[in-house]
């Protein structure tokens, strides 16, 4: 843990604004998500200095995408062309006809670093979406999950620079979630089919174990930002005693 | 006395201090979340005689009991529950067992923050709409519980850095993603006495100094509890201001 | 590096300015609590504005506008709470039946808002502000089939003013996107179960009348065109400046 470094008052009520204004920015981001303004998100929210651009980074259980290029790519280019897919064979007259998104942000534990440049942040969001089907009717899904997120002051404004978003369940509304199978189907899970191939390939959160894995690991106190604390790629560190995958071992009998 | 006749110094000091607690609550969720009742334990909790954690079943005083009761307790638990589980799934052998026991995320949201005018202490209620979850278990099921549940929670300000001091923790709504409906379950629980008793609010009760119950969770005919009612703006932390009376004089 | 000197408020004045969007968060906090404790009945004069405002209260399907006719919603949630309660009484008298109605009222309805991800903005005169907060609640009002537990998925949007150093609501949208029976999915048709006779009285309990009933917000259902969150807040220097949470009668 950092050592408790000592403010005077101006200091200090200017961090207290910084957290809040993090706060803010990450439920902003939460009603961006309702609206499905995935572009605006990207042109308000998330960082706009070149240099951050490059690293950039939006991850999922199972790696990143990164640079602003590579995530508009997945997080907003491929989004429409699935839209427009559900379009065409919903016969529906707009996009996102009959869908709704929700992906309410809880539990905020922010650090803003020492030096002030930098923050990190973690939420926990137990959120739906519901897709509109062929048939009338809808898939309602209530998705469970764990954000965290590194952010960097611009021009004195706080921007999303890497963030992380880490399954832990999903479940369709109505049904019994214990009724799943145990060990859960990757090929065929709707959130890792939606992410696609990242940029960096590596299974970040398996949620068989719950969260044994420890990632993302919670924020603490800091004074400066280095790469082994980050959200993206670079701060990640497979734990070296990490035993057996979901389903092996079963060869000793 | 009104917050604008505190120094500014001090309302500046307040206001970090409620982000403070904020983030001590957050690192509870988050550390429960991994069943890690060590490090919230050590790390996050005043290791007064005053401190104190109560659930449905009745309250704990004292860090000894607290700490028997929340992490001894705890982790006897989850090393039983391990037992069960290596027995059908052999991978998680060498894993530590106790975030295998479940991931249990209590949510924090509508909170209500007001930090005393002498700055030493800060009071805190929160809704936590929580659920907790397992993939690998002993009856070879996996399971999400829905919990949501009201707090009451005390913290005091230790060599500079906030702690825990009381966690008052109100059951409210027990119920299963997502197939069942908790009060249309209560209402034939109650009019079908072959339906059985509600599940327990908690896994098990360990020795308490208070015993309960001291909260219930809903069901049609529970009268309304307001067990941890929101806090006031309040000057010090006493019996007027607390979601655990102390017992002898405070020093 | 953090620029410790605000281009447009002095110290005094950021400090002022946290503390009343904390102030804000706490008066939803306490908002929500009043409902869960079924004191809907206290909100009015604990919470609003007050008579002499333009208050507004709204809904999915329509809007009270007024002092009278917000303070009459309320009034309402109360009748229909004690309503719920004298039939439980009469349903369980062995459980109840030794008990006036002062010590049963609240027995059944147990209706849980939870408050999470404000967007506030105080505006720059200090004289009033704007909140936007996601709803995930959950509610049973005991119904004509007795008790049913339902998922809501919405938003609390609200206007505040501050009068006399304190903050208070003068409009509230409480608007859901689903209102759904728990254990089923709001994305397929639901079967409300069958009215039993203990709690038929419950159909004839009738709200005042909105001051207008019209569509604020349609409720999800998979041919509803897309509907996004409500307008977020935006930073502003007076509410004349600004958008109303708040319905403007035709």
């Amino acid at each position: 843990m950092a050592d408790k470094k000592r403010y005077t008052d101006e200091e200090m009520i200017a961090r207290v604004w910084d957290i809040e204004n993090i706060k803010t920015l990450i439920n902003k981001r939460v009603y961006y998500i309702c609206n499905d303004r995935r572009s605006e998100e990207i042109a308000d929210l998330w960082v706009k200095d070149p240099e951050n651009k490059k690293t950039a980074a939006f991850g999922r259980n199972w790696g990143w995408y990164v640079g602003m290029d590579e995530i508009r790519r997945y997080y907003v280019d491929s989004h429409i062309e699935r839209l427009r897919t559900q379009q065409r064979e919903n016969g529906a007259p707009d996009i996102n006809f009959g869908n709704l998104y929700a992906h309410p942000a809880s539990t905020g534990l922010v650090r803003l670093a020492d030096d002030g440049d930098t923050a990190k942040g973690m939420w926990y969001s137990i959120a739906q979406e519901t897709i509109a089907l062929t048939d009338g009717t809808a898939d309602a899904r209530w998705m469970l999950e764990r954000i965290a997120v590194d952010f960097i002051r611009e021009n004195d404004n706080w921007k999303i620079w890497h963030l992380m978003i880490a399954a832990d369940l999903n479940c369709e509304a109505g049904e019994d979630y214990s009724e799943q199978p145990v060990y859960i189907d990757w090929d065929n899970d709707p959130v890792k089919r939606e992410f696609g191939k990242p940029t960096v390939e590596c299974l970040v959160h398996d949620p068989t174990f719950n969260w044994w894995d420890d990632y993302p690991f919670m924020p603490m106190p800091y004074a400066t930002f280095t790469d082994d604390l980050s959200y993206g790629p670079e701060g990640f560190k497979p734990n070296p005693n990490k035993g057996l995958a979901a389903g092996e071992g079963r060869n000793y009998k | 006395m009104s917050k604008e006749q505190l120094s500014l110094s001090r309302r500046i000091e307040n206001a970090a201090a409620s982000q403070e607690v904020e983030n001590v609550k957050a690192m509870h969720t988050y550390y429960h979340g991994r069943s890690d009742a060590t490090s919230e334990w050590s790390q996050i909790w005043s290791r007064s005689d005053d401190c104190s954690w109560a659930h449905a079943f009745g309250r704990m005083r004292g860090f000894d009991q607290v700490w028997y009761g929340s992490v001894t307790s705890y982790d006897i638990m989850a090393m039983q529950n391990y037992i069960d589980v290596v027995d059908k799934y052999p991978e998680v052998g060498g894993k530590d067992p106790r975030p295998l026991s479940e991931a249990s995320v209590h949510t924090l949201v509508t909170d209500v923050v007001e930090v005393a005018e002498d700055g030493q202490s800060a009071r805190a209620s929160f809704i936590t709409p929580g659920v907790i979850h397992s993939v690998l278990t002993g009856m070879e099921k996996k399971y999400c519980n829905v919990l949501w549940e009201r707090y009451g929670s005390d913290f005091v300000l230790e060599d500079g850095e906030w702690k825990y001091l009381h966690e008052h923790v109100c059951p409210d709504i027990l119920t299963r993603l997502d197939a069942l409906n908790w009060a249309a379950d209560d209402y034939e629980r109650l009019t079908n006495p072959d339906r059985g008793a509600a599940p327990p609010p908690t896994l098990g009760a360990p020795p308490v100094s208070d015993p309960g119950p001291m909260h219930k969770p809903y069901s049609t005919l529970q009268e309304v509890q307001n067990t941890v009612p929101w806090p006031e703006p309040y000057k010090t932390l006493d019996n007027g201001n607390t979601y655990t009376p102390f017992v002898r004089d405070k020093q | 590096m953090t620029s410790y000197t605000h281009p447009t408020y002095s110290t005094e004045q950021l400090v002022e300015r946290w503390e009343s969007q904390r102030e804000i968060k706490n008066l939803m906090g306490k908002y929500a609590n009043c409902v869960i404790l079924n004191r809907e009945d206290e909100l009015f004069d604990a919470f609003w504005a007050g008579g002499e405002n333009d208050v507004c209260l709204v809904f999915n399907d329509g809007y009270y506008k007024g002092a009278e006719a917000v303070r009459s919603y309320y009034m309402a949630e109360r009748e229909r709470n004690a309503l719920v309660s004298k039939l439980l009484r009469d349903r369980f008298p062995e459980q109840l039946g030794g008990k006036n109605d002062d010590e049963i009222y609240g027995i059944g309805p147990f209706k849980v808002n939870p408050m999470a991800c404000p967007v506030i903005e105080i505006a720059g005169d200090n004289a009033s502000a704007k909140g936007l907060w996601y709803c995930q609640g959950a509610y049973n009002k005991v119904e004509e089939c007795g008790p049913l537990a339902h998922w809501t998925w919405g938003f609390f949007a609200v206007d505040f003013i501050n009068k006399d150093g304190a903050w208070r609501i003068l409009h509230l949208q409480q608007v859901n996107d689903v209102d759904s029976i728990c254990g089923m999915s709001w994305g397929r048709p639901q079967k409300i179960p069958s009215p039993l006779p203990e709690f038929m009285a419950l159909a004839d309990f009738r709200y005042p009348a909105y001051t207008e009933s019209v569509t604020i917000r349609e409720q999800y259902n998979p041919r509803r065109p897309f509907t996004g969150a409500p307008r977020i807040p935006e930073p502003y220097e007076t509410f004349s400046e600004t958008f109303s949470y708040g319905i403007e009668e035709v």
